[in-house]
This record gives C-alpha cells, structure tokens and sequence, in this order.
C-alpha cells in the first residue's frame, strides 16, 4: 500500500513537472490590432520567430476596446500574456508590474540609429525601460488640395495662416465647411486643442512638475482661438456632438475641408474614396507662437515582471526589433504605424509619396502635454482640456474662467487640492 | 430535535449562500478594502486610512458627479413611471391585442444595452442622425439639435434612452398589476360617480403602490450605477454635463490605473442608497409576501 503511495506521489510530481516545462515553453503575447493593419505582418512575425525556436506561441490580438482589460488583468492576476502592449503613459503607470529592459532598449536602440525623443519619454521610466516603443502614430491636418486651390491658397504653415485660409473658404461660399473636428469630448478634439496651446506656449505643469501653471495668458490665447473659429462660422456648426469618427466621415463625405486626425482618414480614402483621394492631402500641425505640436499615440511592448519565459520573451522582442522584421512591418503598412527609432527616418519608402511621409515628418514634433503619471492620464482620459470648449461656447463662460476652472480640476487631480 | 430537523434546510440553502459570499460578498468587502488603499495597477497596495474618502469630499467634480447621477437615476425613473403606466395601462385596455403588443414592447429591454444605446448615438447624430432629419421635415428647417453635444440637452437625451429601455420593464409590471385588480371595484367606483382619473388615484394606485415601490427604488439604484449607456453616449461629456458616478470610477480606476480612489467614488455614495435597499427589502418584499403579490 505505501509503495503505491509513493508511485502515486512520484507520478503525480512528474506530471507536475511535465505540465510545468510545457507551461514554461508556451509563450503569451498580445498584438495591437489597429487601421494601418501592423498586426498582419507582426502575427507572421511572431509565429516565424515560433517555429525558427520550437516555441508554442498563444497570441491574443487585442483592440482599442479590450486591450486595457487584458492588460490590466494580466498585471493584476499576475497570469496571462508574457509580452503586453501599452499605450501611451502606460509604461509610468504599470512600471511596478513590468521587467527592465533597459539591456534590450540600449542594444535596439544602438543598432538604429538611436530612440526618438519622444520614445524614450515613453519607454523609460526614472532611468530604467520598462517598455520598448515601437510605433509613433501621428495626430495630423488633413486639407482638401482642390478646395485650397480654388481660393487661391497655400497649406496653411502657422495657426494665423490655418485661420486665414478658413476665412477665404467661408468667404468663397463653396458647398463645404471650413474645417470640422470634435469640440466635444473626444480624443481628436482633445489632441487639436492640446496642440495648440502647446503650440503657443501654454503649460500644464512647471518644469519641475510641482506646480499647475495651466492658467496662463497663452493658454487663455489659445482657447480663444478656438472659440473664434467656432463663432467666426470657419467650423462645422454641429462639431460641439462630434464625437472621434464624425470627422472621418465629414471629411470622406466632402462636408469639411480641414480636419485634424489620426492617418486612418488617407487611409479609407486610398482604399474607398479613389475620387477624393488625389485631393486629400496630409501634412503635420500648423506652428504656434512659440514652436509646432503634433500629438503622438504611441504604442510599446513590455514583458510582465512575474512571467516565467524572460528570456523568450526578450528574444522575440528582440526579433520583432530586428531591422528586416522592423521594415517588413513597415513596408506593409507604408509607414502609417510611423517609427520609434531614427535608424528608419532613411528609408528610402519614405520618398515615395509626400502625404504618407507625413507620419515621419511629426515624429520630431511630437510632445507630451505633461509628464506620464497617472494624474496625467486622469487629466487626460477625463477629457479636463476640451471640456473647456464647451464651457465657454455652451456654458457661456468667458475663456478665462474656463481655463481657471480647468486648471483647478488640474490642482484637484495632481495635488488632491480642494476647492479653495 | 430541533437542530436535525433544520440541518436538510441549511443543507439545501447553502451553496446558494456559498455562491453568494463568492460572487457578490467577496468582491464587495475587496472593493471597501481597496478604497482603503494607494492601490494602483500592478502596485502593492499600501493602507491610507480614510484618504481616498477625504479627497473625494473635497472634490469639486464629485459633487457634480453625484447630483448628475442623481438627476439621471431621477429623471430616468420619472419618465419610466409615466410612460410605464400609459403603456401598460393601454396594453390592458387592448386586451385582445396584449399578445401581439406585449412581445413588441419589450424589445428595447430584451435588445442588448450596447446594440440599442450605439443606434441611439446614430439617431442623436447631428447632421446624420434620423431625429434632426425628422425634425427638418417637421418644419424646423436648419434645425440641428445637438442632442449630445449641447451640455444644457445631454443629460435630457441621455435620460430619454435610459428610460426607453426601463418603460418596458414598468409597462409589464403595470400591465400584471392591473389585471390583479378586482374589477368589481371599479364598477363600484363608477356607480359612485368616479371619473378615470379618480379610479386611476384611488383604485389603480394603492394597489400597485408595493409593487412599484419595489421596482422603482430597483430601477433607482441601477439606473444610478449605470455605466454602458452612458459611456457610449457622451463618455460623461460635454465638458462634464453627463459624468455620473460609473463613468467617473472607470475613469479614474481603469483609465488612469488609480484603483483605490476609483473603487471609492460608488462606495463614498452607498451610505445612501444602502437605507433604500434595506428599507426595500425589511418592509416592501415582506409586505408583498404577505399579500401574495
């Protein structure tokens, strides 16, 4: 009897071990899927890179609607995907949950040509990556060529010359409106606004981050600025319900003549809209009084602290990172997804035609509008900055009292101040 | 004796109780854990006492948040009620036809919230929407309603969707209710002389006074914990007009990854919806029972 036992508890072990080893040689990652269609050649990736290793692969493919809820209980359940996809400041807010990288972000970056600026914002954390930036989409305008050339005017370079042109449009009396992008809570709208405070020098916090100096004669200036072209008539009068697709479809419809958006409405038109096409053109943001502002939206993979393949999972970043993967991925998507890393700026893909480089020309204007943190994103997600619109336009309050009120909802999320 | 003879009963009810304690008790008691904490995502949480609480408190947006949600479960509840009765009490009155119109009526209960709430946000489309269309071949031409858009219409749009989907729910319970009522009374009451509206007040009413408190304070209560249809409708916008306490606690726990002080804000408000509940279920289900509604 007590010799079964021990075969029993012997076999049992064994078993054990054996599902451990197995569990140990299968390796979760998530791929982002998004327009631009990178998750096709990045799936192909990842199962090449599989079979190249003997390696069972479980890749879950994520969107814009449940990738936070996978990743988050991945995190929490410390079970699930080994590589996660972050997106924008998730790297500061997850870090405690995430592996240093930093030995792979330094051998990446050597061998291309460095990180934008703007990526290692992203990716490293008070000193140490806990992520890897991988792809820089552009917030970028869109314009109607046709529509520019029947009033005799050029792609508007600075914000004065954005709101001259509007005029002409107006003035023109032409079947389109102006310009058209959400004044309500929206993440295009937010990003347009965003840019064009930043754009004229207003802040959200001090250089040392310790203090809100949101309410600032620049950023009073540039929310009024907005509300002018609103009650100027150079905007869509119903924008203030838009919401992140209605200017897609105002744009592919021929309603608006400008829009700030993501490459996705170039995209549908090349694919949907081969009329429009020829005349939609896309370039990066107007300058401001004080520099130019595109709003970034960055994706980046990171590995789970607790997972059990690190060094699978650092090597098949390291492979989706190598230069003729990176390109392939690229080349796919003719550069929609843009690039982390300056090594890829050379290409020669980027010639080829002037509207799809424009998701490499903003890379170098890409800015933050206030350092990662999980107050940022709180700012950001609960929409603070394109509320102001509607308080002054809806809510009839002057853009001074608007910023104020902003800037207080601010204190409240960065310092816990209450009403003072 | 006793002891045996209750031990089948405990026996029988227990999985249910364990199944409870899973589902509704343990979570419950991890969220007022959490909302005890400086728990973010992926973090260790560490104890901050009542902090999470206090900085609420002193938030100028909760306020908001709240009497936004309080309007929202109100206005949702009113017109539910309203509208509940005039459907229900047609149904009644159409009673050969209550089978063909009692399954149609219910479908914007039964259609799935995400489904109904996402062809809501194409009708409330400015410029592409069905209600402004409808409105300009009324005769307001150029009229575009920003239905969602407009801070001063939001919160009424958003209420008249959420109400949509509750008049089912109350038409049914009306229509069930009204058939319980003997008719006899109201013959009586129209011998006295009773007009509609009388036997409406004194008849209709008091009868189904437990059962639409039952199902009122219920619809209050959820409808104020709401987060789909208010999330795909405005997200909690413009400039803050729709943010009700669900779209304030994701925000917050999920989107900026604060889970303590997310957990807290529906919980910062449970010490006034908890004397509804227990005043629901000690008084209005027992009265019920009795009555053998």
């Amino acid at each position: 009897m007590v010799r079964k036992m021990v075969v029993l508890v012997l076999a049992c072990c064994v078993c054990l071990g054996l599902g451990n080893l197995s569990l140990a040689k299968e390796l979760g990652v998530v791929v982002y899927q998004d327009n631009p269609g990178q998750h096709v050649p990045t799936t192909e990736l990842v199962e090449q890179w599989a079979t190249e290793k003997g390696v069972k692969v479980n890749i879950t493919t994520a969107g814009h609607a449940n990738r936070r809820t996978i990743i988050t209980t991945a995190l929490e359940g410390g079970t699930g995907p080994d590589i996660i996809i972050l997106a924008d400041y998730e790297p500061h807010l997850y870090a405690e949950g995430l592996l240093d990288l930093s030995d792979l972000a330094q051998k990446i970056g050597q061998e291309n040509g460095g990180w934008y600026p703007i990526a290692e914002q992203i990716g490293n954390v008070q000193g140490t990556w806990k992520a890897l930036p991988i792809y820089i989409y552009m917030h970028l305008m869109m314009y109607r060529r046709d529509i520019l050339q029947s009033v005799g005017a050029a792609v508007p370079d600075t914000w004065n010359d954005f709101r001259d042109v509007l005029q002409k449009i107006k003035n023109a009396g032409l079947n389109i409106q102006p310009f058209g992008v959400s004044y309500g809570r929206s993440f295009d709208g937010q990003q347009f606004l965003i840019s064009r405070i930043l754009s004229g020098g207003g802040r959200v916090l001090s250089e040392d981050g310790k203090k809100v100096v949101f309410d600032s004669p620049e950023t009073v200036a540039a929310l009024q600025y907005v509300v002018d072209l609103y009650r100027d008539g150079l905007v869509d009068p119903t924008v203030l319900g838009w919401d992140d697709g209605t200017n897609n479809q105002a744009m592919l419809s021929g309603r608006i003549a400008f829009t700030f958006n993501g490459f996705s409405i170039k995209m549908q038109a090349e694919k949907d809209f081969p009329d429009l096409n020829p005349n939609l053109g896309v370039t990066v943001y107007p300058k401001g009084e004080v520099t130019r502002v595109c709003f970034p939206f960055t994706l980046s993979y990171a590995i789970r602290k607790d997972s059990q393949n690190v060094d699978l999972a650092k090597d098949l970043l390291l492979y989706l990172f190598k230069k003729e993967n990176y390109e392939k991925v690229l080349s796919y998507t003719r550069g929609a997804t843009g690039v982390s890393l300056q090594g890829f700026a050379s290409l020669p893909m980027w010639q080829e035609d002037p509207d799809w480089k424009a998701n490499l020309d903003a890379i170098p204007y890409a800015q933050l509008f206030a350092p990662p943190s999980a107050a940022t994103a709180e700012v950001y997600n609960g929409y603070v900055i394109v509320d102001m619109i509607a308080d002054v336009l809806v809510r009839d309050l002057s853009p001074e009292q608007a910023v104020k009120k902003a800037a207080q909802r601010m204190e409240e999320i960065y310092f816990g101040k209450g009403k003072e | 004796m006793k002891a045996w003879a209750l031990r089948p009963g405990v026996l029988f009810v227990l999985p249910a109780v364990l199944v409870v304690i899973f589902v509704i008790g343990y979570p419950f008691l991890y969220a007022v854990w959490t909302s005890f904490t400086d728990k973010t995502v992926a973090s260790r949480a560490n104890f901050v006492g009542i902090e999470n609480y206090r900085l609420w408190i002193q938030r100028s947006d909760f306020w908001k948040t709240f009497f936004n949600t309080l309007v929202f479960a109100s206005g949702t509840l009113g017109l539910s009620i309203i509208f509940g009765f005039l459907v229900g009490l047609s149904l009644f009155r159409l009673k050969r036809w209550s089978d063909v119109f009692g399954p149609l009526i219910l479908l914007p209960w039964i259609i799935p919230t995400v489904i109904s709430t996402l062809v809501w946000w194409w009708m409330f489309n400015p410029y592409l929407g069905i209600l402004n269309y409808f409105l300009g071949k009324a005769g307001f031409a150029g009229a575009q309603f920003d239905w969602l858009g407009n801070p001063r219409l939001a919160m009424w749009s958003v209420i008249m969707v959420s109400a949509w989907r509750n008049i089912p729910y109350f038409s049914l319970i009306i229509f069930a209710g009204r058939k319980e009522v003997p008719e006899e009374l109201y013959e009586a009451a129209k011998l006295d002389g009773a007009d509609l509206l009388s036997q409406f007040l004194f008849i209709t009413i008091p009868f189904l006074r437990r059962v639409l408190a039952l199902v009122s304070t219920l619809t209050f209560i959820q409808t104020a914990y709401d987060f789909a249809l208010v999330y795909i409708l405005t997200r909690g916008g413009p400039a803050g007009a729709t943010e009700v306490l669900s779209t304030k606690s994701f925000t917050v726990a999920f989107e900026a990854g604060k889970m303590g002080q997310g957990v807290t804000v529906p919980l910062l408000v449970l010490p006034l919806f908890l004397p509804l509940l227990l005043f629901v279920s000690s008084r209005i289900v027992q009265g019920l029972l009795r009555e053998g509604l």
